[in-house]
């Protein structure tokens, strides 16, 4: 396993380079006294200090010793001093840092204690202290840079043991009775020993900085030895007469810092793994696990797979090309411009341009939203209901891209509003809830100031008047003793309030829009149904239309006049909620509501789910995205897929197959 | 009734936090103060004759020891250290029979602004850089100076110091002839210097700041803030930077350890004359006294800067006092 990791780590371009550095770094070393020792001691004074030139790549010093042999032969020593100094701050820190995994509770404090103030505390000084005592010298320098690292390698042992010793296998053994010692042994040392190789490798790099400083200061090697730290001291004191006796050697002592440091580094990387990436346009992360009531795997009584290779009776061929924009044509959407209408769009898709190619979330939507309307939008985690909001908000995440026939807001073609005016139209007219209010709610503002700087910016409003207008909608939201509410952190209020706060952020300048992307998701049921409620009062009280996005059909139905069904993109139906309670004609919409449970649920009984899984977005069906899953989808479904029609009056459904007066059959 | 309360208990928890903070500062104090008296101590065979040279008279020896007090018993030379520091007298130099204090309170300024420069350097830079290069890497966008900014930054942050400082010496002072290479004289020989301190925490801070910045881009109240279409500049200042400036604020108070001990070095490349051009030459001339006085200033200075970031810190971030209770 270790070497298949050092194998993926030489195949990065990194790894590789690094690799190469050390080796030859480790071939200098041994090769490096022996070729170039004798003409690094060779003394020629006439030749003293002279640039480079080819006989001297990097000079000569001040009693004319070839500098480049010098660096060369100084490998040995600067390596050597490194490994040793790591091996020092090894021996000492891993000890001290995996024997806590062992103590009892309180000497565990005090040492780790003891550790943290260590490990604050600057390891040069440290280093200067020992090197004082032991005098000026290699062995001062090895042994104040080695101590100096200890703190460092204590505090890793003992993350890394403390984070074993607390794992199911450590604390069986525990009550097996196996002695301390054995459980440090057998079972902490094994699993830490590779992080701590890998800061092992890494640390020669910094070990070999530190002690090049110090003998750079004069305070490490000393003549007649000399590693590159010293001979770069030296260097300096003639930079204006030759620059490379001191560059030269601090190239040397760069390259080796860095090939050790970048060894280390990629292969935590490897070790880590490479992130895998998510999809780039996921609505709030956690829905998907809110939603798994309906997305859940197939249950034992799935009747879909039986059923999905049914006869064919119509003739797929002889269908018109139901085309992502036809509907703009039809009477729901043509010329006549109700006044009342909020927003009106036709043929809304979005794209996310992906590595894999392009990824459509939302395709060719067309639907209105009349003043002071009550609209859900409902359908399974990846149905597009969010990429739908966003988009109409112009809020779609990079890299989305959404296209449209016409978009219309409050009267006016949003394309054609200059951008300064358009933020001010959404920003006073649109209000957005979204579905964490823990974390839509800046945790380092106060509320009241977050509530305030909306009419500050759009209104012109004084700060102080501002402030004056967030407690009167802080009250209205019902959030109690809202002045001093209004002085507080997010964090001082619960999640219910901060769910009110966001509403009322909303309310700040005259909305005529809310749209609520799961509002009630992450809250409790009981202050769920208040949310619910006080968003109804909203409406009523502001005039605003809401726009809810649930993935729970329940929940929609008690807030909602109407209901857009999604599935896979598009509208599937466009429901009244009466409509809907009584009997909806796509058999999605159907399957959704039969698999709420309510008090007349037989629970003897296995919940009912809808069998199979939404489609993959890059991989959608030719006809009915729902036809795999559809108990009555046949050659007709598979092959076209049916347009978004009236039904009778303001429902239409996108289905072949609509069921028309019958019973729902579950 | 209920507000002043909650006000009390706020300001309780503050307090509680200050008291600990505060004892925590005062034993780690105690600590560095024993140790900079051991110092001496521990010093292997006779620390005088290691200063004077072999050559000095024996009657000088024994002068010099009854005046650094080491003919008493050591707890006596224990609490005289003790009674010494606090009533601000830190020794007499052996090499120039200066009174220590002075020799300090002639370099310490020197070493205070070179690491005040790099600090005020670092966090403009690493802050405004880091962010920068967060919006414009965010999503996924730019991944070509998304590379380029990690490795030039990884690089920067790998190479020590005192290299930095030749490499800046080599550039500006040898070839372009722009910057003094030596001294402590006016603002031109502190822009070296603190540059040379400073770029390595810039370029560790800016990956940091950036890839916060990418978080906190990512966050809802991003989003809930461009969905109440503020200007692009109120929500980077803001709501984006105050949930930076903790982390940045954490690491940058971690930094500033870093960039006091850097100075010690880097004030040797340019031979600027503060405390770490002072202790390194009273280490090569076996100063004592001078080694202990300035190991005990620069200790102390690193702890109680430790001790005001945490303050700053939760004066900033009301969260992190209660996180610390």
């Amino acid at each position: 396993m270790s070497s298949s990791r050092l194998r993926r780590a030489l195949a990065t371009p990194t790894g590789m380079a690094a690799a190469i550095v050390i080796a030859a770094m480790l071939v200098l070393a041994v090769i490096g006294p022996i070729v170039w020792g004798s003409k690094a001691a060779a003394i020629d004074v006439p030749a003293a200090l002279e640039g480079p030139s080819w006989q001297h790549l990097f000079g000569t010093d001040q009693i004319g010793r070839d500098i480049f042999s010098r660096t060369m032969a100084a490998t040995r020593l600067s390596l050597e001093l490194a490994v040793l100094s790591t091996l020092i701050a090894v021996g000492i820190g891993i000890p001290v840092g995996i024997t806590q995994a062992v103590l009892g509770p309180r000497l565990r404090r005090s040492v780790a204690g003891v550790i943290s103030a260590a490990v604050a505390f600057p390891g040069l000084l440290l280093a200067l202290f020992i090197n004082t005592i032991i005098g000026i010298g290699a062995t001062g320098a090895v042994l104040g840079i080695g101590i100096a690292m200890i703190p460092g390698f204590a505090r890793l042992a003992q993350t890394l043991s403390a984070s074993i010793a607390g794992l199911d296998y450590v604390a069986a053994a525990r009550t097996l009775g196996i002695s301390r010692i054995r459980i440090l042994f057998f079972h902490v040392l094994p699993n830490i020993a590779e992080p701590l190789t890998l800061t092992g490798t890494m640390s020669v790099g910094w070990s070999l900085l530190g002690i090049s400083a110090l003998s750079f200061l004069g305070l490490g090697v000393r003549p007649p030895s000399y590693d590159w730290g010293s001979l770069l001291g030296s260097g300096l004191q003639y930079v204006y007469e030759n620059p490379m006796a001191s560059l030269g050697p601090g190239a040397f002592i760069v390259l080796a810092g860095l090939a050790f440091n970048l060894a280390g580094e990629t292969l935590a990387r490897v070790q880590g793994g490479t992130p895998v990436a998510g999809r780039p346009w996921s609505g709030a992360g956690a829905v998907g696990a809110a939603a798994s009531a309906l997305a859940t795997a197939p249950a034992a009584d799935a009747p879909v797979a039986a059923v999905a290779d049914g006869e064919a009776d119509a003739g797929p061929g002889g269908e018109p090309d139901a085309g992502v924009g036809d509907e703009p044509d039809g009477p729901a959407f043509a010329g006549e411009r109700e006044p009342d209408l909020v927003l009106e769009v036709s043929d809304l898709s979005v794209r996310f341009p992906g590595a894999a190619g392009i990824v459509t979330p939302v395709r060719g939507l067309s639907f209105t939203i009349r003043a002071g309307e009550r609209i859900g939008i409902v359908g399974e985690s990846g149905s597009g209901k969010s990429m739908t909001v966003l988009a109409l908000a112009q809020l779609l995440p990079y890299p989305g891209r959404a296209s449209w026939k016409s978009l219309r807001y409050l009267g006016r073609d949003l394309r054609s509003v200059p951008a300064p005016e358009l933020r001010h139209l959404l920003g006073t007219s649109m209000a957005l809830v979204f579905q964490d209010p823990a974390s839509s709610l800046n945790p380092a503002l106060r509320v009241g100031r977050q509530l305030a700087e909306v009419v500050q910016v759009h209104s012109g409003l004084r700060r102080r008047e501002a402030m004056e207008l967030a407690v009167t909608r802080l009250r209205e939201v019902q959030i109690a003793r809202p002045e001093l509410r209004a002085q507080q952190y997010p964090h001082e209020f619960s999640g219910g309030m901060r769910q009110r706060a966001m509403i009322a952020t909303g309310l700040m300048g005259r909305p005529q829009l809310i749209i609520a992307d799961e509002p009630t998701t992450a809250l409790d049921v009981t202050v769920q149904r208040q949310i619910l409620l006080l968003l109804r009062q909203v409406n009523q009280d502001s005039g605003a239309a809401v726009v809810m996005i649930s993935h729970d059909v329940s929940v929609v139905t008690m807030l909602c006049q109407r209901v857009l069904v999604m599935y896979a993109g598009r509208i599937v139906e466009d429901i009244s909620t009466e409509q809907l309670l009584a009997g909806p004609a796509h058999p999605y919409t159907r399957a959704l509501l039969a698999s709420v449970p309510d008090m007349s649920t037989d629970r003897d009984r296995p919940l009912v789910t809808i069998g199979g899984r939404p489609p993959a977005l890059d991989a959608l069906p030719p006809g009915c995205a729902f036809a795999p899953r559809c108990p009555l989808a046949d050659e007709r479904c598979r092959a076209a897929d049916p347009a978004l029609e009236p039904l009778a009056g303001d429902h239409r459904v996108a289905c072949w197959h609509p069921h028309i007066g019958r019973p729902t059959s579950a | 009734m209920a507000e002043a309360t909650t006000a009390v208990r706020r300001h309780h928890t503050w307090l509680m936090f200050l008291a600990r903070r505060i004892g925590r500062l005062v034993v780690s104090l105690a600590v560095v103060l024993s140790l900079s008296f051991l110092l001496i101590q521990f010093i292997p065979g006779d620390p005088v004759r290691l200063a004077l040279g072999p050559t000095a008279p024996a009657s000088m020896v024994a002068q010099q020891r009854a005046a650094l007090g080491l003919t008493k018993p050591l707890v006596i030379q224990y609490l005289d250290y003790w009674h010494d520091v606090l009533t601000g007298h830190l020794g007499t130099s052996i090499v120039s029979g200066q009174p220590v204090e002075q020799i300090i309170a002639t370099s310490l300024p020197n070493t205070a602004e070179l690491v005040g420069v790099a600090l005020v350097l670092t966090m403009i830079l690493a802050v405004s850089l880091g962010v920068l290069a967060g919006a414009l890497t965010h999503y996924g966008r730019r991944p070509r100076l998304l590379l380029f900014f990690t490795s030039a930054t990884s690089i920067l942050n790998t190479i020590p110091e005192f290299l930095l400082g030749v490499g800046l010496v080599f550039v500006f002072a040898v070839t372009l002839k722009l910057l003094p290479v030596a001294g402590a004289a006016g603002w031109q020989s502190l822009v070296l210097p603190a540059l040379a301190i400073a770029i390595g925490p810039i370029a560790g801070l800016a990956r940091i700041v950036r890839v916060q910045t990418d978080v906190a881009l990512g966050q809802d109240y991003m989003r809930v803030a461009r969905a109440k279409r503020l200007p692009t500049r109120i929500i980077y200042l803001r709501h984006a930077l105050p949930n930076l400036l903790t982390a940045a604020l954490t690491i940058g108070g971690l930094l500033l350890g870093t960039l006091v001990a850097s100075s010690v070095v880097v004030e040797n490349v340019f031979a600027r004359p503060g405390l770490g051009t002072a202790i390194v030459q009273a280490i090569s001339q076996h100063d004592y006294p001078v080694i202990q006085g300035v190991l005990l200033v620069l200790g102390a200075a690193v702890l109680v800067l430790n001790l005001l970031v945490d303050l700053l810190l939760s004066a900033l971030d009301p969260r992190s006092t209660l996180r610390e209770s």
